[in-house]
C-alpha cells in the first residue's frame, strides 16, 4: 500500500515537473548570526521529495519552478521557508535555535548534534577551564560534571586522579584516556589550559565503544583552539598568586611532647627521655618546612586567517612553587596551529604543541615533620642540625636540603592531516598524530652527616633519560547526509595503527663533588659506576565504524563497532571486539507535545555497549626468564671474581590473557524547561568489569610473587547522575546562574574466582589497611574493630588481646569469638570511595562586575589516618591526643594511653571522608569602552579552595593514589589554597 | 588534478592497511626480555645459570633476612625482638613471646622463602639435564641442586612440621600437581627425602672447587648436614660416623679455626671451619643478602674510638632487632671468650677500634657486625659483604660428642666437646655421666651456636623447649608450638586444602 502511494506521489512530481516552465535558482546558505557558510543545508521544494543540500561553501544550486516555495533545513537551525518568484539568487541566513539540544558535541572521530547522542556525554567549554588557577584540564573538571570525581594532591606538576563513574579496573591504571587532537595519552601536563576550545568526557560505554580496548575507564576528549577566519586576534591572560596550607593539623608543642614521651617510655620500663622544665627548643617542623608558594601564569595567543589559511599561535609560561620548601615547577607551552584550503575539495592542517618544563621536586617530608620532636631545634647555635637521638627521623629541613631531584622534559606532540571532500557529504581524512618526549632526570645526594640515622657517607649521583615516541596513524571516511528532509545519515568508518616504543637508561655513580655544574658521570669514582637500558614496545591496530540515523529529528538510533588488536596479548587473544547500540527520542517534537508548555524540550535516551582496558600493568604476556640484578647474582670464589647470573622460571602467566572489558548500559532524560532556562540532565548507569586482579597461588607452586594475574573477579558499578543549571536575567544590566551536578555510585566487587587475596593499603609499619572482597567496594579499608579503651589489667586478662596490651590500650572485638585476636577478627570498615559526590557553581553579572562561586564536595566515604600509626618510638603526637590521653590519673581519657607501639589497624584510625569544599571564587571587573583597538579589560581577583568544611582530623580528605590503596593519609602533600589576581586582555 | 589527489590519499591509506595488517606488526619481539624458546637450553652456560638460582634464593629477604630471624632466633631464649619497645618489626614481638598465630608475617615469609627454593632447585634439576654438557658437570649440577633442596627441606621440616612434598617442577593448571601442592606428608617422609637427596650429593659433589667457585655444595657439606638430619631424627650411629668422617678428613679438609673470634668476619670466610656459608659480595652486581645485617644492626649508636685520626664518628648500624638477651650474656662461663666475640655490649670495643658509646639497646649481635673500617663495605647498609655462615667445623665436633654420648662413647664425647671448649678458651668438661655430659653438650652448643639461629630448633629437638622458653617468660604451650602454624595465606591460596597445625 504504502509503495503504491509513493510510486503516486513520484509519478505526480514528474507530471507536475514536466508541465511547469523550470529554470534553475543558485544561492549561498549562511549562518545568520556568525555569517560563515553552512555545508550541508537540506533544501526542498515544499509539497515534494524534491531537492538538494548545501555543498562545502555553503552553495546549492536547484531546478524549480517560480510558484515553488524552498524550504531550508539544518540541524540547529529555525528553518526558513521562500518563495522563489523570479529571483535567480536566493542566498539565505538561517537563525541559530539556541537550542540546548541542537549543541554540537565532539564525539569519537566526528561531531554530533546533543539530540543525536544516544549515550551520556559530558561537554565543558574551554574557558570553564582556563579560569581556573590549575596546571592540568583533568583538575579544572573538579565539580563541574557529573560522573567525574577528581582527587588531587597539592604537589606541583602532578597529575590529578580521574575516575570516571567509579572504579573499574582494580590492579591497573584506574584513569581515562585524553584524546588530545587525535593524540591518544594519559598525560596532559603538556596542555595549557589556555589552549583547549572544548573537553567532552565521554561517560558510558556506548560513547566510549569507538576508542575500544582503551576506553574502559573512560575518555576525555580535548579539542583545542584554532584559528578563524577575520581579522587577527590577540589575547593576554595572566594571573599571579601565592598557595598556602589549607588545613594544618595541631601538634603538641614541646613540655606536652616530652610529658607524653617520658610516659610512655615508663610503660616500657625505660628513662625519661626528657625533663620537661630545662626544654630549650619548641620547633614547629610544618612551619620549618613549607612556606607560601609564589605561582605564575602568562598566556598570549593569536589568532585569525583568510578563507584560505587559518592560523592560531600560542605561548605560554607558568610557574608553581610548592608549599615544600625548594619544589619549584615550571612549564612553557608553544602551540602552533595553521589549516590551509587550497581547493574547495582539499583541507590540509597541522597542530604542534611544544612543552618545556623542569621540575625541582623535593621528598615529601610532611610524614617526617608529623613525626619530629619538637624539642629538636631546625640547626643549634653552632649551625649543627638538630636530630633526637632516640627518634629515628630525619631533620626534615636537613632532607630537603641535601635532596636535588631535578626533572626536565621536552615534549612535542600533534598532528598533520589532511581532509578531502570529493564528493557533497563525504569527507575523507587522513592524519598522523604523535607524541614524542624526553625526559631527563638528575638524583644527587652529596656527602653529609647529621647522626648515625641520618647520614650518607659518600655522594651518590644518578642520571636517567627517558624517551618515547608514540605515532596514530589515523584514516576515516565521514558521511553526513540528509535523505528527502527526513532521514538524517551520520556514518563513520576508519582504520587505524599505533606504535608505541620507549626506552630508558640510567647511569649512576658515586662521589661527585657538590656542583652543579660537575654532576655527571665522569665526574665520579667510575669503579662504583652502574648503568642500564630497558624498553618496551607495544603495538596496535584498528578499525572502527559508527552510524547515526536520525528521522525527522525526532528518532535516533546509533550503533558502533571496533576491532582492534593489540601486541601485547597472546598470539590467539589479540583481538577483540567492542560495540555499542542506542536510541535517543525527542519527545518534545511529537505532535502531542506541541500542546504542553512544561517542556521546550526533551530528550530520552538509552544505550548499550562493551568497551575494554588493555592498560594493565602485570601483563606480560610471554613467560621470560627473570633477570635483574638483585637475588640474580650470586658470588663464587674468592674476591675479585664477578658474581655469576642465575636463571630460573619463577612466573606463571595466564595464557589467556587478554582485554578487561566492561559492559554496561545508560539510560537518561535530557531536558530544558520553565521557558528555556532551567536545563536538566537525569542519568542512570550500570556497569560491569571483569577485572583483572592478582589470584593467589600457594607457595609450593614456585611463583615468586606468588601471583597469577587472571581475569578473575567482577566489580560493578550503577549509579545516579543529576544535572541541573539556572540562568536568568533579572534586569538589562544583571544576569545570572545557578547549576548543581550530583552523582551517587555505589561500587562492588560481584563476585571472585579462585583465591583472591587482594590486600593493600601498606602503612610503611608492617601493616596493611584494605582488602578487596567479594560483597564490598573496592580497596575497602580491613580493620580491628575498636570496643573501647582498656581500664584495668583484669579487664585485659579477661579478654582476648595482643601481646603486651596494657590499661589503657584500644580493646579490639574478637568478632569470630575464638578467644584470640588475629588477622580473623579483621571488619571491614568502608571504603574510600564516595557514595555520592557534588559540584555546585553560580555566577552573576551586574554592569561590568562579574562574580563566580564553584564548590564540591562528597560524601559517605572514608580515609584512613594512617600517619597516627606512624609510631616507632618517641615520635611527636597531635595535642589532642596527648591532652586526652587516657592514664591512671585521667581513666576517662578519651584517647588512648602514651604509647610507643605501633599500633594495629583499627576503627580508631577510620574517618569521616566527607567534605564540602569552596573550590574556586572569582570577583571581575570589565573596564568599559578601552582604547588603542582594546576590545575586552578584566582584571580579577580569584581564591582557590579557600575554605574547606570536613570532619576528617588530618591535612586533607582528597588523598589519590592507587586503586586499592587510595584514601590513606601517609605521606599525603595536601590540597593547598591558592590566592592570586589576574587580568584579561583582548585586542 | 582532483583525481590524483584522491589517488595518492587512497595509495597513502592502502599502504597503511597493508601495514596494520601484516601479521607482524601486532608480534613484535618483546624488547628487553629473553623468551623461552630453545635457545636457552643451547647455551652450555644456562645449565650452571639454572643451578647458580638455587643459591641465589639464599639471598633473598624472606629466606635469610628479618622472618628468618624472627622464626628461628628471636624466638629461642638467645635473644629478644630489641629495638625501640614500640618498633614492632611487623610481628617480632609475638615471635619473643611465642604468641604468633598462623596470620603473622613471619611464619608466611619463611615459608615462601624455603619453597621458592625448592621450586628454583626443581627447575635446576629438571633443566640441566636438557642441556649438551659433559656427563660428571651434569651430576655435579644437579648434585648441588638437590643438597640445596634438602637444606630449604631441614628448614620446612623444623618450622612446620608436615609440609607437602614437592619433588618437581608443578604445573598450575594440572589437579595432580597442585593436590601434591597442598597435600602434607608425614615429617619422616620428608626426613627420607632429605636424606635420599644428601646422600646423591655425597655421591656427586666434589670435596673442593677452584679458587672461582669455592661457595658451592661440597661432599662436607652435604654429609654435614646429614649428619645434622640424622641428629634431629636420633640416628646417632649414622650421625656419628658422618661427623667421624668429617673430621678425620675424609670427605674435605677441615678443621676448627684456632681463633673463635674470627669465624664470623670477613678473614674468616670459608675457612677451613666452614662447610656451607651463604656467600656475599658487594659492588656490582650485587650479590648479597638483602638486609641480613641492618635488622640487627646497632640502632641509634653513637660511636667514638681509639686512638685513629681522620675516622669520622660512624659506624654501621641498623634497626637493632634480635638483641642477644640477658640469659645469654649471663649464662657463659668465666673466660669463655665466645661470650664476647658474640655479643656487643654498650661500652665495648670492637676489633674495628670503635667504641660503643651508646645505643638503644644494651646489647647487639656481633657476629652481623661489620665493619666500615677494616672490611669491605660501601655505604650500602641493606647489602654488606656478610657470608653467612650455616654449617661450621664447632657444630660437627658437638654432633659428634652428643652422638657418641647417645653412643656411650664417653671418652669420644668429651674429647669432641673438649676440642670446642679449649679453642674458647676454657678447659675440660668435668662432665661425666651420660645425661650430665648430655646437658653440657647442649650447653656448649648454645654458646658455640648463640646468635646463628639454631637454638629454637635445638631446644624442640631436645625435648625441653616448653621448661626452658617458659622459664623466659615466653607463653610455649607444649604440643602446639613445637611447630609453626601453616601460614593462613597459604591455607587460603591452596582453597582450604592445606590443613593447620594442633592448636592453631
Amino acid at each position: 500500500m504504502k509503495l503504491k502511494l509513493l510510486l503516486f506521489l513520484l509519478l505526480s512530481v514528474c507530471i507536475v515537473q514536466a508541465y511547469a516552465q523550470e529554470r534553475t535558482v543558485t544561492g549561498t546558505v549562511s549562518d545568520g548570526k556568525e555569517g560563515t557558510t553552512l555545508p550541508g543545508v537540506n533544501i526542498v521544494i515544499k509539497g515534494t521529495v524534491t531537492g538538494t543540500v548545501t555543498d562545502f561553501d555553503g552553495n546549492y544550486s536547484l531546478k524549480v519552478i517560480s510558484t515553488a516555495v524552498l524550504e531550508f533545513s539544518y540541524i540547529g537551525y529555525e528553518p526558513q521557508e521562500i518563495v522563489v518568484g523570479d529571483q535567480p539568487v536566493i542566498d539565505v541566513a538561517l537563525n541559530p535555535t539556541a537550542a540546548f539540544l541542537d549543541e554540537v558535541v565532539v564525539v569519537g572521530y566526528g561531531q554530533l548534534f546533543k539530540s543525536q547522542i544516544v549515550g551520556s556525554i559530558s561537554k565543558i567549554e574551554g574557558n570553564e577551564i582556563a579560569s581556573v588557577p590549575v596546571l592540568t584540564a583533568a583538575q579544572g573538571l573538579q565539580g563541574k560534571t557529573s560522573g567525574v570525581q577528581v582527587v588531587s594532591s597539592g604537589k606541583p606538576g602532578a597529575q590529578s586522579d580521574v575516575r570516571i563513574r567509579g572504579i573499574s579496573s582494580v590492579t591497573g591504571d584506574a584513569n581515562p584516556i585524553y584524546v588530545v587532537d587525535g593524540v591518544i595519552t594519559k598525560d596532559i601536563t603538556n596542555i595549557n589550559t589556555s589552549d583547549i576550545k572544548s573537553m567532552e568526557i565521554l561517560k558510558d560505554a556506548s560513547s566510549q565503544a569507538i576508542y575500544g580496548s582503551r576506553a574502559g575507564n573512560g575518555v576525555i576528549i580535548i579539542t583545542t583552539k584554532a584559528g578563524e577566519a577575520g581579522k587577527m586576534k590577540i589575547n593576554f591572560d595572566s594571573y599571579v598568586g601565592f598557595r598556602s596550607m589549607t588545613s594544618k593539623v595541631k601538634m603538641a608543642d614541646a613540655r606536652t611532647y616530652a610529658e607524653y614521651t617520658n610516659e610512655a617510655r615508663a610503660y616500657d620500663g625505660q628513662e625519661p627521655l626528657f625533663d620537661p622544665d630545662t626544654l630549650r627548643y619548641d620547633t614547629d617542623w610544618f612551619d620549618a618546612v613549607t612556606r607560601n608558594g609564589l605561582m605564575n601564569n602568562y598566556n598570549l595567543s593569536i589568532q585569525g586567517g583568510t578563507e584560505k589559511v587559518t592560523y592560531y599561535f600560542s605561548a605560554g609560561y607558568f610557574t608553581d612553587n610548592g608549599i615544600i620548601k625548594g619544589n619549584d615547577y615550571s612549564r612553557y607551552v608553544f602551540r602552533l596551529s595553521n589549516d590551509f584550503k587550497p581547493a574547495k575539495f582539499i583541507k590540509l592542517g597541522y597542530n604542534l604543541n611544544l612543552n618545556v618544563s623542569k621540575n625541582n621536586n623535593k621528598p615529601n617530608v610532611f610524614e617526617d615533620a608529623y613525626r619530629m620532636a619538637p624539642t629538636a631545634p631546625v640547626k643549634y647555635e653552632n649551625g649543627d642540625w638538630g636530630y633526637l637521638q632516640a627518634l629515628s627521623v630525619a631533620n626534615p629541613v636537613a632532607r630537603l636540603e641535601y635532596h636535588n631531584d631535578i626533572f626536565k622534559q621536552l615534549r612535542l606532540a600533534g598532528n598533520i592531516y589532511a581532509e578531502l571532500m570529493p564528493i557533497d557529504g563525504i569527507t575523507f581524512r587522513s592524519s598522523f598524530n604523535f607524541d614524542n618526549y624526553n625526559n631527563n632526570g638528575t638524583i644527587y645526594v652529596p656527602e653529609y652527616y647529621i647522626w648515625s640515622g641520618q647520614q650518607n657517607d659518600i655522594s651518590q649521583l644518578t642520571i636517567s633519560n627517558s624517551r618515547g615516541f608514540e605515532y596514530i596513524a589515523d584514516n576515516n571516511l565521514n558521511f553526513i547526509r540528509n535523505f528527502a528532509g527526513s532521514h538524517d545519515v551520520n556514518f563513520t568508518i576508519g582504520y587505524s595503527a599505533e606504535r608505541n616504543k620507549s626506552n630508558y637508561t640510567y647511569g649512576y655513580v658515586t662521589d661527585v663533588p657538590d656542583q652543579i655544574n660537575l654532576w655527571y658521570i665522569d665526574q665520579g669514582d667510575l669503579t662504583t659506576a652502574t648503568s642500564g637500558s630497558s624498553g618496551n614496545l607495544n603495538t596496535r591496530a584498528s578499525a572502527y565504524g559508527r552510524l547515526t540515523y536520525t528521522y525527522n529529528r525526532r528518532y535516533s538510533i546509533s550503533g558502533s563497532l571496533r576491532r582492534d588488536g593489540s601486541s601485547n596479548f597472546p598470539v590467539d587473544q589479540k583481538w577483540g571486539t567492542f560495540y555499542s547500540v542506542g536510541a535517543t527520542w525527542l519527545v518534545t517534537q511529537e505532535e502531542f507535545m506541541s500542546s504542553q508548555k512544561i517542556f521546550d524540550e526533551l530528550k530520552v535516551r538509552g544505550s548499550y555497549g562493551k568497551v575494554g582496558n588493555d592498560n594493565i600493568g602485570n601483563l606480560n604476556v610471554l613467560t621470560g626468564i627473570g633477570v635483574t640484578i638483585l637475588n640474580n647474582y650470586y658470588a663464587f670464589g674468592e674476591s675479585g671474581v664477578s658474581p655469576v647470573q642465575a636463571i630460573t622460571f619463577n612466573q606463571i602467566k595466564d595464557a589467556f590473557a587478554t582485554w578487561e572489558p566492561t559492559k554496561g548500559y545508560d539510560i537518561g532524560i535530557e531536558f530544558l524547561t520553565l521557558s528555556r532556562r532551567l536545563s536538566g540532565e537525569v542519568g542512570f548507569y550500570n556497569k560491569l568489569t571483569n577485572a583483572y586482579v592478582n589470584v593467589s597461588l600457594p607457595s609450593t607452586v614456585g611463583d615468586a610473587d606468588k601471583t597469577v594475574f587472571s581475569q578473575a573477579a567482577e566489580i560493578r558499578n550503577k549509579g545516579v547522575e543529576l544535572g541541573l543549571n539556572w540562568s536568568d536575567k533579572i534586569s538589562k544590566s544583571i544576569t545570572y546562574y545557578v547549576g548543581a551536578n550530583l552523582t551517587f555510585n555505589k561500587n562492588n566487587v560481584e563476585s571472585v574466582k579462585g583465591n583472591l587475596q587482594l590486600k593493600g593499603g601498606s602503612l610503611g609499619n608492617g601493616e596493611v589497611v584494605t582488602y578487596t572482597v567479594e560483597g564490598e567496594p573496592v580497596g575497602s579499608f580491613w580493620v580491628y574493630d575498636v570496643e573501647g579503651i582498656y581500664q584495668s589489667q583484669e579487664e585485659i586478662d579477661a579478654s582476648p588481646h595482643f601481646t603486651g596490651a596494657k590499661p589503657g590500650d584500644l580493646k579490639y572485638k574478637d568478632v569470630n569469638e575464638d578467644g584470640v585476636l588475629s588477622e580473623l577478627d579483621r571488619i571491614f570498615a568502608g571504603s574510600y570511595q564516595p557514595k555520592f559526590y557534588y559540584g555546585i557553581n553560580a555566577g552573576i553579572n551586574w554592569k561590568q562586575l562579574d562574580f563566580g562561586i564553584d564548590c564540591y564536595g562528597n560524601a559517605g566515604n572514608k580515609v584512613y589516618n594512617g600517619k597516627k600509626g606512624l609510631r616507632f618510638g618517641n615520635d611527636e603526637i597531635e595535642e589532642d591526643r596527648a591532652l586526652n590521653r587516657w592514664s591512671a590519673n585521667n581513666p576517662n581519657g578519651t584517647e588512648p594511653r602514651a604509647s610507643n607501639s605501633i599500633p594495629k589497624p583499627s576503627t580508631y584510625f577510620v574517618e569521616s571522608g566527607s567534605f564540602f569544599r569552596i573550590n574556586n571564587v572569582t570577583l571581575g571587573y570589565t573596564i568599559p569602552a578601552v582604547k588603542w583597538h582594546i576590545t575586552k579589560l578584566r582584571f580579577y581577583v580569584s581564591a582557590q579552595n579557600p575554605l574547606i568544611f570536613k570532619k576528617y582530623s588530618g591535612f586533607t580528605p582528597e588523598l589519590p593514589g592507587s586503586v586499592t590503596s587510595s584514601g590513606i593519609e601517609l605521606n599525603i602533600y595536601p590540597v593547598t589554597s591558592t590566592y592570586l589576581v589576574g587580568v584579561n586582555l583582548s585586542f | 588534478m582532483k583525481k590524483y589527489n584522491i589517488l595518492i590519499i587512497i595509495l597513502i591509506a592502502t599502504a597503511f592497511i597493508f601495514n596494520a595488517c601484516e601479521k607482524d606488526w601486532l608480534n613484535p619481539a618483546p624488547e628487553n626480555q629473553l623468551v623461552v624458546t630453545d635457545s636457552t637450553f643451547v647455551l652450555p652456560e644456562n645449565a650452571t645459570k639454572f643451578v647458580n638460582a638455587c643459591y641465589t634464593n639464599l639471598l633473598t629477604w624472606e629466606e635469610s633476612a628479618f622472618s628468618w630471624m624472627g622464626v628461628a632466633s628471636i624466638t629461642s631464649d638467645d635473644a629478644d625482638k630489641g629495638s625501640d619497645p614500640g618498633d614492632l618489626g611487623a610481628d617480632k614481638d609475638q615471635m619473643d613471646a611465642i604468641t604468633y598465630t598462623s596470620t603473622s608475617l613471619s611464619v608466611g615469609e619463611v615459608w615462601k622463602g624455603n619453597y621458592q627454593g625448592v621450586s628454583n632447585c626443581n627447575q635446576a634439576i629438571a633443566n640441566v639435564p636438557k642441556f649438551e654438557i659433559a656427563e660428571d658437570l651434569k651430576n655435579r649440577l644437579i648434585g648441588e641442586a638437590r643438597f640445596l633442596r634438602a637444606l630449604y627441606y631441614f628448614n620446612l621440616v623444623r618450622c612446620y612440621g608436615e609440609v607437602p612434598l614437592v619433588d618437581k617442577v608443578l604445573d598450575a593448571e594440572n589437579p595432580d600437581d597442585l593436590d601434591k601442592a597442598n597435600t602434607r606428608v608425614p615429617v619422616d617422609q620428608i626426613y627420607t627425602f632429605i636424606e635420599e637427596d644428601l646422600n646423591y650429593a655425597i655421591s656427586v659433589l666434589p670435596a673442593g672447587y677452584d679458587a672461582s667457585n669455592i661457595g658451592r655444595a661440597t661432599k662436607g657439606a652435604a654429609t654435614g648436614f646429614l649428619a645434622k638430619a640424622k641428629m634431629y631424627q636420633q640416628k646417632w650411629q649414622e650421625a656419628y660416623d658422618l661427623t667421624e668422617q668429617i673430621i678425620n678428613g675424609q670427605v674435605g679438609n677441615f678443621a676448627l679455626v684456632p681463633d673463635y673470634s674470627t669465624i664470623w668476619r670477613e678473614i674468616g670466610e670459608n675457612s677451613t671451619e666452614s662447610l656451607f656459608e651463604i656467600q656475599a659480595r658487594i659492588g656490582l652486581p650485587v650479590a648479597a643478602v638483602q638486609q641480613y645485617c641492618s635488622p640487627q644492626g646497632v640502632r641509634g649508636g653513637q660511636f667514638s674510638f681509639v686512638g685513629i685520626e681522620g675516622r669520622d664518628t660512624s659506624a654501621v648500624g641498623g634497626w637493632g632487632f634480635n638483641t642477644p638477651s640477658e640469659d645469654l650474656f649471663n649464662s657463659y662461663e668465666t673466660g669463655d671468650v665466645r661470650k664476647k666475640a658474640t655479643i656487643i655490649s654498650i661500652g665495648d670495643t670492637l676489633f674495628d677500634q670503635v667504641i660503643i658509646v651508646n645505643a638503644a639497646n644494651q646489647h647487639y649481635n656481633y657476629k652481623s657486625y661489620v665493619s666500615k673500617y677494616l672490611e669491605s663495605y660501601n655505604g650500602n647498609d641493606d647489602r654488606t659483604n656478610k657470608n653467612v655462615r650455616i654449617l661450621r667445623m664447632g657444630e660437627i665436633y658437638l654432633i659428634n660428642a652428643e652422638a657418641a654420648n647417645e653412643l656411650a662413647n664417653t671418652p669420644k664425647a668429651q674429647a669432641s666437646m673438649n676440642a670446642v671448649r679449649n679453642r674458647a678458651g676454657l678447659g675440660n668438661t668435668t662432665a661425666a655421666s651420660q645425661s650430665d655430659l648430655r646437658m653440657a653438650i647442649w650447653k656448649e652448643r648454645r654458646w658455640e651456636l648463640a646468635m646463628e639461629y639454631d637454638r629454637f630448633f635445638d631446644l624442640i629437638r631436645q625435648g625441653r623447649a616448653g621448661e626452658v622458653l617458659r622459664a623466659q617468660g615466653k607463653s610455649f604451650v607444649d604440643g602446639k608450638n613445637e611447630v609453626f602454624p601453616i601460614p593462613q595465606s597459604e591455607i587460603s591460596a591452596s582453597g582450604n586444602k592445606l590443613t593447620q597445625n594442633p592448636g592453631y
